[in-house]
């Protein structure tokens, strides 16, 4: 039994949406979704839901409780996960791979202009006894930890991370979401935030919604007469202390690729992809990624992106839509974020340059300082 | 006038009290006096800091701490320049990850150096007065 995208949705995209509260969002961004699918309604023809969420970036505790009715799921079956909104879809496809479920409702929600003291609440999540009595004034110095370790073991230099900046903004110019795109943005006129990472190495923050409609293979055409097919999704968590984690090199982005190709029956990627989207929420890691999910060998990215095989109209392209340094980060929604633009390149609504868009991968990292990673094999 | 689109508010997370756990509380007691010590596993013999106690690596209960010798080496860093929200802080800090030789693992802490470097070999500045704390390393410093 195929599990198949029907129906996609989003709203905000901004730096701040000033006007809705992030129910609203999820409402807006449903509603969208509900369209989407064929004008599909969500009190009758729905058997679960599910939200990717986490109660401190919204700043309420057992923030689920508020999941089901902006979504249309009071009463209903939904279910709550605290992590990316790619690993909802993990959730999504296995309810109904299971045969007890034929349409679920994925959805996830992030409002980072609501937090005042962003930096304190992200380092909230780091050990509580080896890490948080020193007090980081800027926790993506962790990322930059990374950076070097990765930067000095692969032979990566400032340069590729320019080549990755300017790739990004470049794409993501022509995506209508990505509010931070700049493109001729030149990352060694930013100042230097975290060595080696400057400040455009670093994507900002972005409010946003996403909701996707999901179906079995059974009901799919009922809905959307082209689906986008999950062949395969898989996540992975490192350990609870990032002290144990490898610095030079993201295993849970390579756990999670592994295991969703193997269910989608992929044997050599680099072949088979057409198009990717990885998490670039700092530069260096677009390089990680693309080596992690088996796209370019461990230390290759550098050289492949610079002979341009990973630039839209590229060999393989990487990021479309500029990624998250274009878009922005929404907490949570990141995933769906990739998921989202990358159906729309399946389905030829969002027209992008890319030969072949078949078969795609896409990827989230929920940033630092976790180590899990949610990888997916869409198909059309 | 001020139109009314939000209530603001304060999380009540300032006062939140951390269990450390036998073996965590072994290992804080241990800094207290002076001393770097790591977790070691029955079952595959690997000692490991930060410890747990739990083998990280096959699920083994862990009931010992045994004493590492405090010298490090520096196998990444950072040198912070800005604070999250872009300001410059009064003084750049070297933040690095410290691996001891033989231990899995290692310490996130503060190396005060003006010419940091990886695989440089460092050592804990210890405070007058310990409060059972990773802080009460105050910083590490070059051997």
């Amino acid at each position: 039994m195929r599990v198949g995208i029907v129906g996609v949705g989003w709203f905000g995209f901004q730096p701040e949406v000033v006007d809705y509260s992030f129910r609203e969002m999820m409402f807006k961004a449903a509603q969208r979704a509900y369209e989407d699918a064929g004008g599909l309604d969500p009190r009758s023809e729905v058997d679960a839901f599910v939200s990717c969420q986490e109660d401190f970036w919204e700043g309420i505790s057992i923030a689920d409780e508020f999941a089901p009715d902006p979504v249309g799921g009071a009463m209903k079956s939904v279910y709550t996960v605290t992590g990316d909104g790619l690993q909802c879809v993990g959730q999504a496809y296995m309810m109904i791979r299971s045969g007890l479920f034929d349409v679920v409702v994925v959805e996830s929600h992030g409002k980072p202009s609501d937090v005042e003291t962003l930096n304190e609440v992200i380092f909230t999540a780091t050990d509580p006894i080896s890490l948080r009595p020193l007090g980081l004034e800027n926790v993506h110095a962790l990322a930059a930890l990374e950076a070097r370790a990765y930067m000095s073991k692969f032979g990566v230099a400032e340069d590729h991370l320019e080549a990755v900046v300017e790739k990004a903004h470049k794409a993501g110019v022509k995506n209508q979401r990505a509010v931070y795109a700049s493109p001729g943005k030149s990352r060694s006129a930013t100042p230097v935030v975290a060595e080696p990472l400057r400040e455009a190495d670093v994507a900002k923050f972005v409010d946003a919604a996403v909701v996707v409609v999901l179906a079995s293979e059974r009901v799919a055409k009922r809905y959307n007469d082209t689906p986008v097919w999950v062949d395969g999704v898989w996540w992975s968590t490192e350990f609870s202390s990032l002290e144990f984690h490898d610095w030079a090199f993201p295993l849970h982005a390579r756990e999670a690729a592994d295991g969703a190709y193997t269910q989608a029956k992929i044997a050599d990627p680099y072949k088979e992809v057409d198009f990717a989207e990885v998490d670039n929420r700092y530069s260096f890691k677009e390089l990680q990624h693309i080596e992690a999910l088996r796209l370019a060998p461990r230390g290759t990215a550098k050289d492949l992106l610079a002979d341009g095989a990973f630039c839209p109209g590229g060999r393989l392209p990487v990021n479309l839509s500029g990624g998250a340094l274009a878009e922005g980060v929404p907490f949570e929604v990141h995933g769906l974020a990739r998921l989202s633009y990358a159906v729309g390149v399946m389905r030829g609504e969002v027209k992008a340059e890319v030969d072949k868009a078949e078969t795609a991968v896409v990827h989230s990292w929920r940033g630092i300082p976790t180590t899990t990673s949610v990888a997916a094999v869409l198909r059309i | 006038m001020r139109r009314i689109k939000h209530f603001p508010e304060v999380m009540e997370i300032e006062a939140y009290i951390y269990t450390a756990g036998p073996v965590g509380t072994k290992w804080l007691e241990a800094l207290r006096a002076g001393r770097l010590t790591a977790a070691r596993c029955p079952k595959c013999g690997r000692l490991f800091m930060p410890p747990k106690m739990f083998c990280p690596y096959d699920f083994e209960e862990v009931k010992e701490l045994r004493e590492v010798e405090p010298v490090g080496v520096v196998e990444t860093y950072t040198v912070v320049e800005r604070d999250f929200y872009g300001e410059p802080l009064r003084e750049r800090k070297v933040l690095a990850f410290i691996k001891f030789p033989g231990v899995e693992g290692g310490l996130i802490h503060y190396v005060k150096t003006d010419n940091p470097q990886m695989g440089m070999r460092v050592r804990p500045r210890w405070r007058a007065e310990r409060r059972g704390l990773v802080t009460d390393i105050e910083y590490f410093e070059e051997v």
